[in-house]
């Protein structure tokens, strides 16, 4: 359904020094520099997969994404989606896609949510009956069937988001692509778009790419996830093979029967380092290599009663690969 | 379902948008209106006084009142509401919306221009209704139903050459971020050469013959001149094959400026 092969985007950026001195001089001579935005990206994505983007700020992501979507065009590579060539913007491809958004507001400011979905019904040619489906189906399962009249500009964010989510998947896209859907939502909000979208995504089965910098988001939403870093792909698997793949360490969790006992746990530099302690429970961070003789240590130590060994926060790992230079 | 079926749905949707702030629009008029017309008012009194005349190149003190009053509301009718739009989309990244959508991108902004205008024919209305009222109309007017019905069809292709020049001139917006002084440029040549701040008639007859073959007088003056009724059947003809023949040298500029500018597109702020 998504195909790059080898695509990258460089972009030219004007730098400019700071200060007066530099915007005079900015006037007469300009330096450019060359921006790496995406480099050499090839994956491939499944009809009904969701696949979560990862990276830090600057590693490409919203602009794979804007390449995908056809908003802007490769230095060099291909892609195809849907069989379309992205930036040649067919009609017929941009009729089966939907791009939300999270950071820029797509509907008419001072227009009911209603009108703008009407006139996104012209738009896309979308049959009544079809029309009507949709739009009652993502009203009521967004909660907003009240807030239809009143003008954008006059929602709450999270009311907002809602308004773009069921203006980008009237049209029943087959891909959609989501950059941030939840920034800047408080947790109530974050937790419905995501249990929406997990809905929708089952009844309606689109390819689903989503960008976000809320772990949950990806945890809850992906299976499959791809990291970028520096604009190249490090990582483009399940979401669980990230602990198996970079995760070096696990996590021991020992319950102690007093605090003191639990204070007195001093642990072989080799074998691992106490990450907390509190309450009577110890939490170490041990190599994987040295699983078994830190169990084994641990165990003989007096006054442990439950030990148990979990994987590190998926979190944690995914965020020191993207930090990882 | 036609093309016909969203245009006209922007189309409404626009006007809707712009009634939304009456008082905007109703304000817009009423300051127009009164800003142009009162200096106009006071520099021709001031010049018939001095000549001691009660003509002047055809036209009477109160003729030339009127043909001040429409100037705003015409001007604005072809200029449409949208000035520097497009550039501050490229600018600001909001055109990505328009890419996504399955529709022409020119076809909807026109309908968005051609929104922008006709809804302003209510004011151009209001103001010759109330100077007929007030002053009645000027001896040397004919105008009539066909002046006026001529003067709308000039409007309609002189608002698609606007469309099209300040379409070719935002889409500079692709390769420098910021094009407004030349829309400014632009819009200072029709207010001076187009008879926005003197009518033509007040030209040297060289000057005169020379703008009738350029753009500027189709983006003001000869609109309104149609509907004063002071053009015959011929003039107006050609005046629209020639409004006709600007816009479409400026569509053909439009269009390759368009196919080679998207490329550069970055989509900034998403």
């Amino acid at each position: 359904m998504i195909k790059t092969n080898r695509i990258s985007k460089i972009f030219r950026v004007h730098v400019k020094e700071p200060g007066l001195y530099g915007s005079v001089k900015s006037l007469f001579s300009r330096n450019w520099i060359e921006k790496n935005a995406v480099h050499d990206v090839t994956i491939s994505i499944g009809e009904g997969e969701i696949v979560g983007l990862v990276g830090a700020n600057g590693a490409g992501k919203t602009t794979l994404v804007k390449m995908l979507s056809g908003i802007i065009s490769p230095s060099s590579g291909s892609a195809t989606v849907l069989g379309y060539n992205p930036w040649d913007r067919h009609n017929d491809f941009r009729r089966q896609i939907a791009l939300i958004m999270g950071q820029k507001a797509q509907l008419w400011w001072d227009l009911p949510a209603e009108d703008c979905f009407i006139l996104l019904k012209e738009i896309y040619r979308i049959p009544e009956n079809t029309y009507n489906e949709n739009l009652a189906y993502l009203t009521e399962t967004l909660n907003v069937k009240d807030q239809l009249n009143i003008q954008i500009r006059r929602l709450s964010l999270g009311e907002r988001m809602k308004m773009e989510l069921i203006a980008a998947l009237l049209h029943d896209p087959r891909v959609v692509f989501l950059d941030e859907p939840t920034i800047g939502l408080d947790l109530t909000a974050q937790r419905s778009i995501r249990r929406f979208l997990l809905n929708y995504r089952q009844k309606n089965r689109p390819a689903m790419i989503v960008t976000s910098h809320y772990m949950e988001d990806i945890e809850q939403l992906c299976k499959r996830i791809i990291i970028l870093r520096h604009g190249s792909v490090v990582y483009d698997g399940e979401l669980s093979g990230v602990s198996r793949g970079f995760a070096d360490h696990r996590i021991i969790s020992v319950t102690f029967n007093d605090d003191n006992a639990a204070a007195g746990l001093k642990i072989p530099e080799r074998l691992g380092t106490v990450m907390t302690s509190s309450q009577g429970i110890v939490e170490i961070k041990v190599r994987r290599e040295s699983i078994a003789e830190a169990a084994s240590f641990i165990l003989k130590r007096k006054g442990v009663n439950d030990l148990t060994i979990k994987e590190e926060d998926i979190g944690n790992i995914i965020e020191s690969i993207i930090r990882e230079s | 379902m036609a093309v016909h079926g969203w245009v006209t749905k922007v189309f409404s949707t626009e006007i809707r948008k712009l009634v939304t702030y009456r008082f905007d629009f109703w304000m817009q008029f009423t300051v127009a209106v009164f800003a142009h017309v009162s200096v106009a008012f006071f520099l021709w009194k001031a010049v018939f006084d001095y000549n001691n005349v009660t003509v002047m190149r055809g036209y009477t003190f109160h003729g030339l009142m009127l043909y001040y009053i429409m100037v705003p509301m015409v001007e604005r009718m072809i200029f449409g509401a949208g000035l520097g739009m497009v550039a501050r989309e490229i600018y600001d990244g909001s055109l990505t919306k328009y890419l996504i959508y399955p529709v022409s991108f020119f076809r909807y902004k026109y309908a968005q221009h051609v929104a922008n205008s006709l809804i302003f024919i209510a004011q151009l209305f209001a103001a010759l209704l109330i100077f007929r009222a007030i002053f009645g109309m000027p001896a040397e007017s004919a105008m009539n139903a066909g002046s006026i019905a001529m003067g709308i069809a000039a409007i309609f292709f002189s608002g698609l050459l606007c469309f099209f020049i300040n379409s070719s001139i935002e889409l500079i917006a692709f390769w420098a971020d910021n094009v407004w002084t030349l829309l400014v440029m632009v819009r200072f040549c029709v207010s001076l050469l187009g008879g926005v701040m003197i009518p033509l008639a007040f030209f040297p007859e060289k000057w005169e013959a020379v703008l009738k073959y350029l753009p500027f007088s189709y983006l003001a003056s000869f609109p309104i001149q149609c509907i004063m009724g002071r053009i015959t059947l011929i003039e107006w003809a050609e005046g629209l094959i020639i409004t006709g023949a600007w816009a479409g040298v400026f569509m053909i500029i439009m269009s390759f400026m368009w196919d080679r500018g998207r490329y550069r597109y970055t989509g900034v702020g998403i």
